[in-house]
């Protein structure tokens, strides 16, 4: 117990220093690129496991957060000129407000429905933002003001590595809190949680607000790193790639989204020359994953560590 | 000032693609009842007989109703595979009703692309089933229309029979209603599983190989319809044949209504406004039972 | 020669074992009663038997056949069946419908009107209430309805889930009335019950069930005159 604790804390460390000096380590600028995206998508994916993994609320409308804070902040920047890193933080805001309208809804609906609800919600929204010309210049694209204008990646690395720490900080604490078990409770069983007083619709809206907060912010960073904004930030294609890392990795803990975001952006950038084949295998992957691995890899190096210590798999 | 017959017109060709969408969320409401399984594959069944109905019909030469029926029985035989290799693995696990919707999604997300590698992403077209179209008091409907509404009705009816006086369809009814009851007459609830997944894939597929010379063919033909499934069982209540059926011809109505009146564009956004407003108004939808 | 015979049944639901080495057993013709108080693990115990609960270990034989891998659609075929608490009926199939699916099985089906002759005549008021939704009827009726539909699937030993419970007295006898006319018809009879004194006068011979074990068994006098039993289940 006391080995691993600490063989944990020293990984951990090991990490932090490996990203906080990783742009000066390797300089390539395409293997910076990868690992803002990691930070990005981490943050995407472990904000959206509070809602799926830790509570069961089978959300399917998460692009819908990333692209709402995105445009919201593009627009706000682009229009009304205020200093972008206010613009993201108010994209987080948009997006917490999107959460309440799709959130709503689904509050009193159980398991499964909430999933097309979401879907459907997340869908009309990317259709408005494609029909909706006039403001968003739907398919054509919106050109972002960059965050920091002509530098390099290495300042948009720094911001996306804060954005992670920050997240994944807010994300621990909270999860290690009351608020983690009373999601867990809920996702369990509704109505047991119910009968112990817990006032689920407000934990439910808790959970979209902050998901969302995260992700739209997440979604902003990402307009203003890369510049064009169209639609499809919001397509199901995130949704599906979101889906897989949190999967691959281990929903209903901390670092398993973390995990699958990493595994699967590096696994995608070997499968390059099967791109046409990407999402087969995503397909594939989800699909025998939950046959044959639920727990995704977390659970699996978990199991091997509680081997190596010699004891059986603690729950 | 609409000229009245250009709005009843429509009308009629709500009802037309309304049957179509009755097929579609009778399968999916029909699941979800006996199994409890909301299956986000269901769309993909509509695009693989669409395609089989495609490649019947131009490769051999098949008539459409001919088609239709290949088209059937080769998505429900692909129906009780699916349901077999991985749904039933799921049944006694904890969660399982987060594990169906998981692999389903999956599922379809390698159908989807598979049949996207498979028949490339051009959108195909097939040409009319049959040329010509037929007036009734001053509405127009093309023979093509007339047969998807026809055959569509056909195979709403055989269904309704199929549920109510036969004795599978007895069995699929018992299952949905008390399932311990069920399997305490005898009645093997793995096999209904399996026949009525298969019987709604069919379903599904009926309803892409119908529509297949109207709109066009590729891969993800499917999405639309799994939407328009979902909203009409919801509407109509979960769990229940009758309210997929009333609830599937009055969203055909209102959608095409909605495409006369605004624009195609956003026929979805406002099916989908309709739908929240049942949700929050009476969430138990028309007819629903659970 | 026992008709049922269990011995050494275990049962857990998911990691909380439920059942210990249960062993009892029934005579043809027969009516035992199987006695506990509220999560003794009686349902959980009929459940097993039906095939609705897999077993961890132990036997179950029936007519001298192993039954306890075997799914419940094989187990009523062999001619065991339940009727569960409530009767597991059908709500929104009428009376009629109900009895129907009771037949279900091939060669039930092709018996059916001659079943449905005898439970219309064992029970006038469902044959009154024929196309009625089951839903809608009352709970003794609904308990007459899922003995009739149990009836149809022509079995050779019943097992029943608490047939008093909700019932007005005069319906519960009506209800004991109508066990036994079934058992003179050769059908065995295993009833499980909270209320003692029900379950004593029914049987023959009894067993005790406690936190999931088999504690007393014996005959209805025997069980009768038990210390135990007196001052735990009479309260006496």
């Amino acid at each position: 117990m006391e080995i691993q604790r600490s063989l944990k804390s020293i990984v951990l460390f090991g990490l932090f220093l490996l990203l906080s000096f990783f742009p000066l380590l390797f300089p390539d600028p395409y293997l910076i690129h990868l690992v803002i995206l990691f930070f990005l998508f981490g943050v995407l994916v472990s904000s959206w496991n509070v809602l799926f993994g830790y509570m069961g609320i089978f959300c399917f409308g998460q692009q819908a957060f990333f692209g709402t804070g995105a445009y919201s902040s593009a627009l706000l920047a682009l229009n009304f000129g205020v200093p972008i890193p206010v613009c993201i933080v108010i994209g987080g805001l948009f997006a917490a407000f999107s959460s309440i309208l799709i959130g709503l809804p689904t509050l009193r609906l159980r398991g499964a429905y909430v999933a097309l609800v979401t879907l459907a919600f997340a869908e009309v929204m990317r259709m408005t933002c494609s029909n909706w010309v006039g403001v968003t210049r739907g398919q054509l694209g919106l050109t972002v003001p960059a965050l920091i204008p002509g530098a390099g990646r290495v300042g948009y690395y720094y911001v996306s590595f804060l954005l992670f720490l920050l997240s994944v900080g807010i994300l621990v604490k909270v999860m290690r809190s009351s608020f983690g078990y009373v999601a867990v409770a809920i996702r369990e069983s509704q109505d047991a949680a119910t009968s112990l007083g817990i006032d689920i619709v407000k934990y439910k809206m808790l959970a979209f607000l902050l998901s969302s907060f995260l992700s739209g912010m997440a979604g902003a960073l990402y307009a203003h790193y890369i510049l064009i904004l169209t639609p499809d930030i919001m397509s199901l294609h995130i949704m599906i790639t979101i889906l897989v890392m949190g999967m691959l990795g281990g929903l209903g803990t901390l670092p398993g989204p973390i995990l699958g975001a990493f595994v699967l952006l590096f696994l995608s950038e070997y499968l390059r020359e099967f791109e046409q084949f990407r999402f087969i295998i995503y397909g594939a992957l989800i699909v025998l994953s939950v046959l044959f691995v639920p727990g995704g890899l977390i659970t699996g190096m978990r199991f091997i560590g509680a081997k190596l210590e010699g004891k059986g798999l603690r729950k | 000032m609409f000229d009245l017959s250009i709005l009843i017109q429509q009308v009629v060709y709500g009802l037309v693609i309304g049957s179509s969408y009755v097929l579609m969320a009778a399968g999916f409401s029909l699941i979800w009842g006996i199994m409890g399984v909301l299956n986000l594959a269901h769309g993909e069944f509509y695009m693989l007989g669409a395609y089989i109905a495609y490649y019947a019909c131009s490769l051999l030469g098949f008539n459409p109703l001919l088609s239709t029926l290949v088209a059937m029985v080769g998505v429900f035989s692909f129906g009780v595979i699916f349901e077999r290799a991985l749904l039933s693995p799921l049944y006694g696990r904890k969660g399982w009703e987060m594990s169906t919707v998981l692999i389903t999604v999956g599922a379809s997300i390698l159908i989807q692309n598979g049949a996207l590698v498979i028949f490339g992403e051009k959108y195909k077209g097939l040409p009319m089933y049959f040329d010509g179209e037929v007036e009734i008091w001053k509405i127009f409907l093309s023979y093509d229309r007339l047969v998807v509404f026809l055959v569509g009705c056909f195979l709403i009816a055989f269904l309704w029979y199929l549920m109510k006086y036969t004795r599978v369809g007895m069995a699929m009814r018992a299952v949905s209603q008390n399932r311990e009851g069920a399997y305490l007459t005898g009645i093997n609830v793995h096999k209904v599983f399996y026949i009525a997944f298969g019987l709604s894939a069919a379903f599904a597929a009926a309803g892409g190989a119908l529509l297949a010379p109207i709109f066009f063919v590729y891969p993800t033909v499917g999405a639309g319809p799994l939407l328009m499934a979902f909203a009409i069982v919801i509407f109509g209540g979960f769990g229940s044949v009758k309210g997929a059926i009333v609830a599937g011809f009055m969203v055909g109505v209102f959608e095409s209504l909605v495409v006369l009146i605004i624009s195609s564009a956003w026929k979805d956004v406002f099916v989908f406004i309709l739908v929240i407003i049942v949700l929050t108004l009476r969430p138990r939808g028309l007819f629903g039972i659970q | 020669m026992y008709l049922l015979d269990v011995a050494g049944l275990n049962c857990a639901y998911g990691r909380s074992q439920v059942l210990w080495d249960i062993s009892f057993h029934v005579r043809e013709a027969e009516i035992v009663a199987i006695i506990g108080s509220n999560g003794a693990g009686k349902t959980t115990l009929l459940r097993a038997l039906s095939g609705l609960l897999p077993a961890l270990s132990g036997k179950v034989e029936f007519n001298r056949q192993r039954i306890e891998r075997f799914p419940p659609h094989r187990i009523v075929e062999l001619g065991l069946s339940q009727i569960p608490e409530g009767g597991g009926i059908f709500p929104y199939m009428t009376v009629l419908e109900n009895l129907k699916v009771g037949a279900f099985l091939p060669w039930n089906w092709k018996k059916m009107s001659q079943n449905l002759d005898v439970v219309f005549q064992l029970f006038p008021d469902l044959a009154e209430r024929k196309n009625q939704l089951a839903g809608t009827l009352s709970g003794g009726e609904r308990q007459m309805l899922g003995i009739g539909k149990g009836l149809m699937t022509s079995p050779k030993l019943i097992l029943i889930d608490e047939p008093s419970s909700g019932l007005a007295p005069k319906l519960v006898l009506r209800v004991f009335d109508t066990i036994e006319e079934i058992q003179k018809r050769n059908v065995t009879i295993v009833l499980v019950e909270q209320n003692i004194h029900h379950a004593l006068n029914m049987g023959s011979r009894a067993y005790v069930l406690e936190n999931g074990r088999i504690v007393l068994e014996g005959t209805s006098q025997e069980l009768m005159g038990h210390e135990h039993v007196r001052k735990a289940y009479l309260g006496i």
